[in-house]
């Protein structure tokens, strides 16, 4: 058990949508950070990698049901941007899969970096927006 | 090796310094990635506003203090059980001995993941990848 004796802060999470050539693995997203097979940071990409597929375990779509009526479209264009949605459109088009989801800062410490940071990457096979914090 | 000597102030013993270009390589990144960034942010946190506290004792505070260990104990507030590890160091002689607030850079995101325990230790396995002898 973690016991925080200094001060504590409110959580946050930060969004992010994910566009992937069929499945993904923890290796994909070792390339995807640019990271070096035996590199020390590796704890780092593989962190990042369980805390997403946690997330989608825990399956947070259900704001997308609750207040766009399970349009992921209209949500999209309303919370990331229209940008985002054109990306998501062409990815379905060429049969890619596409994930959202949220980060939260008050699970794991590379979770909560990523929460706490903002970006956007890609390469041939993935493509990560989490520039925004939109739940 | 980097000791956590509170939630935001560390020692850095290490054989020498380096730069960042061989953190980078240590930390077996790609140039110009996601992860490189990363590391070179890393690198900021430990080294930008970190102090040689063995040249800054000779240099201003000799006199003042009898021994490195005192100045540690009363400049920096260092603990006694954090004194005693770099005290029983390895070729002390030979370590540069660096003390910085992880904060100190600005970069409150990477600085609370360096001082975590997971943080600690891929800082650690990056320092001990770094070439005891410059690289051409």
């Amino acid at each position: 058990m973690k016991i925080r004796a200094d001060y504590v802060t409110n959580s946050s999470t930060t969004s992010y949508v994910i566009i992937s050539d069929g499945d993904f693995s923890k290796r994909d997203m070792l390339d995807l950070m640019g990271i070096e097979k035996g590199s020390p940071l590796e704890p780092l990409a593989e962190g990042l990698y369980e805390a997403l597929y946690d997330d989608q375990r825990r399956s947070p779509r259900w704001k997308i049901a609750e207040y766009y009526g399970g349009n992921e479209e209209a949500y999209i264009k309303d919370q990331f941007s229209e940008k985002v949605l054109l990306k998501v459109k062409e990815a379905k088009k060429q049969g890619k899969r596409v994930f959202i989801g949220s980060l939260a800062s008050d699970n794991t410490e590379v979770e909560s970096l990523f929460c706490c940071s903002s970006f956007e990457w890609e390469n041939d096979k993935l493509y990560i927006y989490a520039l925004d914090c939109v739940w | 090796m980097i000791i956590k000597a509170s939630d935001d102030r560390f020692f850095l013993l290490l054989p020498r310094l380096c730069s960042e270009v061989e953190f980078l390589d240590a930390a077996k990144v790609r140039s110009g990635s996601p992860a490189a960034e990363l590391a070179s942010r890393l690198y900021c946190c430990l080294f930008k506003s970190s102090v040689d506290v063995v040249r800054e004792y000779n240099k201003y505070y000799r006199e003042e203090y009898t021994t490195l260990w005192k100045f540690l104990f009363w400049h920096h507030s260092a603990r006694i059980d954090i004194i005693d590890r770099i005290r029983n160091t390895n070729s002390l002689s030979r370590t540069h001995l660096l003390y910085g607030d992880v904060y100190g850079g600005g970069d409150d995101i990477v600085a609370q993941y360096i001082m975590s325990e997971e943080g600690l230790k891929v800082t650690e396995r990056i320092l001990r990848k770094v070439p005891k002898e410059p690289t051409k």
